[in-house]
């Protein structure tokens, strides 16, 4: 009788109601031998993100990891992966990577949800029970998250990061580098930047970096 | 002769004024020829008679009543008098007009002066025997508001007004101020002429609602106007040309002349009244328009030191509004140029590590005091350039050649030479010279920014002269500290003053120590106990480090360590004893030397002291057994053997080598000494030189801990501020101490950010987060 | 204090000090006038006989030294009371004429304060008294018309005592 049912096979979402255990089954059938039971590991995620066509420069991968509540870079949780699929209401491959282009989407198009992913990524990226996130890791999650979003100043602030400040990022400076962003694209030479107002040093020391560069 | 006088009849008009005005003409025109009671009796008489007779009453009542359209409690005469003087007034004053026009200039106002004192004394006479009409018949027209009815006196003035001020009054300013022209141009006149037409110009000015007062508007319409207009064209004029034909000094000392002599003008001869307006105009013409072409000669003075020129400048320019404010910023720049560039030539005639701190300081002094009595002297003190001055010398002290490399450059420098003042030296000042060079450290203290500095130097320069016994005078150093904490407060100054409690402290503590030595100790092991005296000082206080090298405490001294430790426990429990071995020192009596029978005494610190304490024993070692019998690391055996070597107490083996692992170093018994006490205890420079660069360091640490201290504090009670505020207000807590610079604050608030002491509400407030 | 002597109109020397001539504001104009060219000759007062005159110097001694009136005479509480101080009230009981002559005297020789104790003292003989005792009082004969008399009663009915 489905309505004997334990509660936890059926989520309903706004839409349509999902086929819970179909996801408990997609999620066991990508699980690795050596892999927790609820856990997917890196190597379980890489396949299921080929399975999908989800290349990993792609900041959907991001985007998705979010929604998954992936506790950390590369693995998915049953829980999360339930859960997440449930609440963007796919319960299989097709329709996954139908919701797989509408994530692609709104990463484009919707600024506060792309907010929300970049904002979200420092703590998932970051090692356990450090504070702040590697520099070389940073470097290569701006890449991915800021491309052609920087108003081209997104090589000089990496080049700036690695060969000058050389010092791992805060969560303050992950954080005001999205602001400092946005501010790239309305002013791309950096004209109006005070340096007297919030800005955290760093970014200080980029534009006087790249001022004194251009000039 | 009759003893009366001969009255007319009191009830007949013309005869009684035929009576009145023969009077009336005597007195106008004959008056110093005399006038005898008995006529002065009769006039009065003769106007009470007519004012108070009982026909005249019924003979003029109806003319009264014509007048006044009231109805009257009592019928009071006189208007008939009172006209008929009018008329009689009017008939003399112009003929005066007649005569007046055969007049010009001078003798015109001799003229004008001559009948106006004529006219009214004659007046004050009438008045007097007119008396019965003012006090009856003019008081009811008054009373009753009756317009142009004056007094008989003040009936004279306004007769006079009308007819013939008015139609001579121009004729007659032409002749005063020619008059006056021609005293400008040196010539001497009679100033008292002057002085009278003033007077009878101002006792014209009738006030029109209560003509027994008198207003000045007579005066300013026909006198002040003209006279100030004359005063400017002649001014204007003279003024262009003088300047045209001379230099800029001479014409400051010609207006400087020229407006005192107008003011001495108007306390001769002028109204005081005009002081205001006239030294205004003057001072516009004189000054104001050629302010400019003063204020371009002013950098030409003070290139030149021209005190006094610059004096005078400056009381010209002090009387326009306005006038110095050019002055004030190029005094300014002209004094921070003067102070850049005196030390710019001390910092060229020596290196930065030759730089005595007595002649940098000197020369910022001189520049200050060269200026602060140029402004005593050529500017009063001036409350807006002793700003300037202070602008310029805080300027100077701060940012020069010689802080180039680090602005707290100068608080260093000035605290190295409060210490030369403060230590016991061979040319100790006197007493009251090194009180006044201590003001002068307060002086250029006052500009310093970075009074943490100051603060940090002076703090651990006063330590080794505490620890080593060097300093002068303890009044000096109380002094000193007294000003500091005046200049910056208790707290500037409390680590200093905890100091000097540590030193009185450690003195009792050494006299108790004695005592529980007597009590504890028996007779031998007092005899043999090494004499010991010792200062603990309070860790936090005090600006000194523990020793960077182990140490072993040699044997002869490891009792007295042991037995002070025994003692201070007992006394203090739980207390921490750092020894700082590397302050330490003693004398050691040294009987090797064959040279002498008296023991010649060395003066060497503790390190020195456990290496010769080694020569008790051998007569000899390697290099390496004094570095294993000490512990000392090289950087500290090293130096200490060095001076030993050079002393020639000890001689190196191979004597051309550098003392280091291999060689040896035997005990020289040839040693000579012309004094009996050595001294081997000498400070090593490049110990110096570290010491300050750690210092400038510690001031870094110490400083951004001062800012976050100060921001968490601000935060803490603001919970939520701006950024901008936030950097604003961290900046006002800390300027007291030094000049905190924004990119700096920033990276604190980074900091605090990452240790979540804040956190960001947004890209501008800031939380705190308890 | 130099002696001066008064001629009164029946040609009486009186002598007087200075200073007591002089409450006579019209003696003091004159001698700052005609100064000192008639030193030692009387001061003629042609309209005051030596009666009168004497009564006059007799109340200027008196008040030789009382302080200079106000200038302002509207702030003067004497003019709004009729009170008389004991020794001026003694000195003004005299007979009717030689009063009148009394406030003709001081009112020609300009002593105010004089003219107006008198003016009081008449005042006070009035005070309280019907027309036709005040007539009787002072001798007047009434010579208005009763129609004259009618209107000047309803002209100054506000300041009757009722």
């Amino acid at each position: 009788m489905p309505l004997t049912l334990d509660r936890r096979y059926y989520h309903a979402t706004g839409t349509a109601a999902v086929n819970v255990a179909a996801l408990h089954a997609l999620f066991d059938e990508y699980r690795l031998p050596g892999d927790g039971a609820d856990i997917l590991s890196i190597g379980a995620t890489m396949a299921y993100f080929e399975a999908l066509g989800l290349q990993l420069e792609d900041p959907t991968v991001l985007a998705l990891s979010k929604a998954l509540d992936s506790p950390s870079m590369g693995e998915f949780t049953r829980k999360g992966f339930v859960e997440g699929w449930s609440q963007l209401g796919a319960d299989t491959s097709d329709k996954m990577k139908e919701k797989i282009k509408g994530l692609r989407n709104s990463m484009q198009t919707d600024e506060s949800f792309f907010k929300g992913v970049y904002l979200w990524t420092f703590g998932w990226a970051k090692p356990e029970g450090q504070k702040s996130l590697p520099l070389e890791s940073a470097v290569e999650w701006w890449k991915l998250l800021l491309h052609n979003r920087f108003a081209g100043h997104l090589d000089r602030w990496t080049d700036f990061m690695t060969s000058e400040w050389c010092k791992s990022v805060s969560k303050d400076t992950w954080n005001m580098l999205y602001d400092f962003s946005k501010f790239a694209q309305g002013d791309p030479t950096l004209a109006t930047y005070d340096e007297m107002a919030s800005w955290p040093s760093v970014i200080d020391g980029y534009v006087e970096h790249y001022r004194g560069e251009e000039h | 002769m009759p003893l009366h006088p001969q009255t007319p009849n009191r009830e007949d008009l013309e005869q009684t004024w035929m009576y009145l005005e023969t009077g009336i003409s005597k007195i106008m025109n004959d008056l110093q020829e005399g006038m005898d009671m008995r006529a002065y009796m009769g006039i009065y008489t003769a106007v009470h008679n007519f004012c108070t007779s009982q026909k005249a009453v019924n003979s003029s009542s109806t003319s009264l009543h014509h007048q006044g359209g009231v109805h009257r409690g009592a019928h009071l005469l006189g208007e008939d008098l009172y006209n008929n003087l009018i008329h009689y007034l009017s008939a003399h004053l112009a003929g005066l007009k007649q005569q007046s026009t055969q007049f010009t200039d001078e003798a015109l106002l001799a003229f004008y002066i001559r009948e106006w004192d004529r006219y009214t004394t004659a007046a004050k006479y009438i008045n007097h025997l007119f008396r019965y009409l003012n006090r009856h018949w003019v008081k009811r027209e008054m009373d009753e508001g009756k317009k142009n009815i004056y007094d008989v006196y003040t009936l004279h003035l306004v007769r006079w007004k009308i007819d013939l001020f008015d139609s001579v009054q121009r004729h007659v300013m032409d002749g005063v101020l020619k008059l006056v022209e021609k005293q400008r141009n040196g010539e001497t006149i009679e100033t008292a002429m002057v002085k009278s037409i003033v007077d009878s110009f101002v006792s014209l000015g009738l006030d029109e609602n209560d003509s027994s007062k008198s207003t000045l508007e007579v005066y300013r319409e026909y006198f002040e106007k003209p006279f100030l207009e004359s005063t400017n064209n002649y001014y204007q004029f003279e003024s262009k040309q003088f300047v045209a034909e001379n230099s800029v000094v001479e014409y400051m000392k010609k207006a400087e002349t020229r407006l005192s002599e107008e003011e001495g003008r108007v306390h001769v001869y002028l109204h005081p009244d005009i002081m205001v307006p006239l030294m205004k105009t003057c001072q516009r013409v004189l000054i104001q328009e050629h302010a400019p072409l003063l204020r371009d000669e002013f950098q030409v003075l003070l290139n030149n030191d021209r005190q006094d020129d610059l004096k005078r400048m400056y009381n010209l320019l002090s009387r326009i509004t306005d006038g110095l404010e050019p002055l004030r910023t190029k005094f300014e720049a002209h004094v921070r140029k003067a102070g850049l560039e005196a030390i710019e030539k001390v910092a060229n005639e020596n290196t930065d590590d030759n730089l005595e701190p007595k002649v940098y300081v000197d020369a910022l002094l001189e520049v200050h005091e060269k200026y602060s009595s140029l402004v005593k002297i050529a500017f009063k003190e001036d409350t807006e350039f002793v700003r300037s001055l202070d602008n310029a010398c805080r300027e100077f002290v701060n940012r020069n050649k010689v802080c180039k490399s680090a602005s707290s450059k100068s608080p260093e420098l000035l605290a190295k030479y409060a210490d030369s003042l403060l230590k016991k030296s061979a040319k100790a000042a006197e007493e009251a010279d090194l009180e006044s060079k201590l003001d002068s450290i307060m002086t250029v203290f006052k500009y310093v920014e970075d009074k943490d500095v100051f603060q940090k130097f002076y703090s651990r320069m006063l330590a080794k002269r505490l620890v080593h016994a060097t300093s002068a005078s303890d009044d000096a150093e109380t002094s000193m500290i007294g000003k500091l904490k005046d200049a910056c407060g208790f707290e500037y100054t409390n680590k200093l003053q905890r100091m000097f409690q540590d030193m009185q402290i450690s003195k009792d503590l050494n006299d108790s120590y004695k005592e529980w030595m007597n009590n504890t100790l028996d007779e031998d092991a007092l005899k043999t106990a090494v004499d010991f005296s010792i200062q603990v000082l309070g860790t936090s206080f005090w600006p000194l480090t523990p020793p960077n090298t182990p140490f072993h405490i040699p044997q002869v001294i490891t009792k007295t360590y042991d037995r002070f430790q025994t003692f201070y426990f007992q006394k203090h429990s739980g207390r921490k004893l750092n020894w700082l071995w590397h302050l330490c020192k003693g004398d050691v009596k040294a009987t090797f030397a064959k040279s002498s029978k008296v023991p010649f005494t060395f003066h060497v610190s503790t390190y020195q002291m456990a290496i010769l304490l080694m020569f008790n024993d051998a007569t000899s070692y390697s290099y390496e057994e004094i570095e294993t019998t000490t512990g000392l690391s090289r950087d500290y055996l090293d130096p200490s053997l060095g001076v030993f070597i050079k002393a020639k107490v000890l001689n190196l083996e191979p004597a051309s080598g550098k003392v280091g692992p291999g060689t040896t170093l035997t005990l020289n018994t040839d040693f000579k000494s012309k004094k009996i006490r050595v001294n081997l205890n000498m400070a090593v420079r490049t110990e110096q030189k570290q010491e300050a660069e750690d210092t400038h360091k510690t001031i870094e640490e110490d400083r951004k801990l001062l800012m976050q201290s100060a921001i968490v504090r601000i935060m803490k009670s603001r919970k939520v501020l701006k950024h901008v505020v936030l950097v604003q207000e961290t900046i006002a807590q800390i300027k007291s101490r030094f000049t905190p610079k924004v990119p700096d604050i920033k990276k604190c608030i980074d900091i605090l950010l990452e240790k979540e002491y804040l956190e960001r509400l947004d890209g501008e407030r800031l939380g705190y987060l308890a | 204090m130099a002696p001066m002597k008064l001629l009164s109109s029946d040609n009486v020397e009186i002598e007087v000090e200075k200073e007591v001539a002089e409450r006579s504001v019209l003696i003091k104009n004159m001698l700052e006038d005609v100064g000192d060219t008639t030193v030692g000759a009387p001061i003629p007062i042609p309209n005051v006989n030596e009666g009168v005159l004497r009564k006059v110097i007799e109340w200027c001694e008196h008040h030789r030294n009382d302080p200079p009136q106000p200038a302002d005479e509207d702030s003067d509480s004497r003019k709004k009371s009729t009170d008389i101080e004991e020794w001026d009230q003694k000195f003004m009981q005299v007979d009717q004429e030689m009063l009148f002559e009394i406030i003709l005297a001081a009112n020609y020789l300009d002593i105010k304060p004089l003219l107006d104790v008198g003016c009081k003292t008449v005042a006070n003989m009035i005070k309280g008294k019907s027309p036709e005792e005040i007539r009787k009082t002072f001798n007047i004969q009434n010579d208005f018309t009763p129609e004259e008399e009618d209107q000047i009663r309803r002209e100054n009915e506000w300041a009757e005592d009722r």
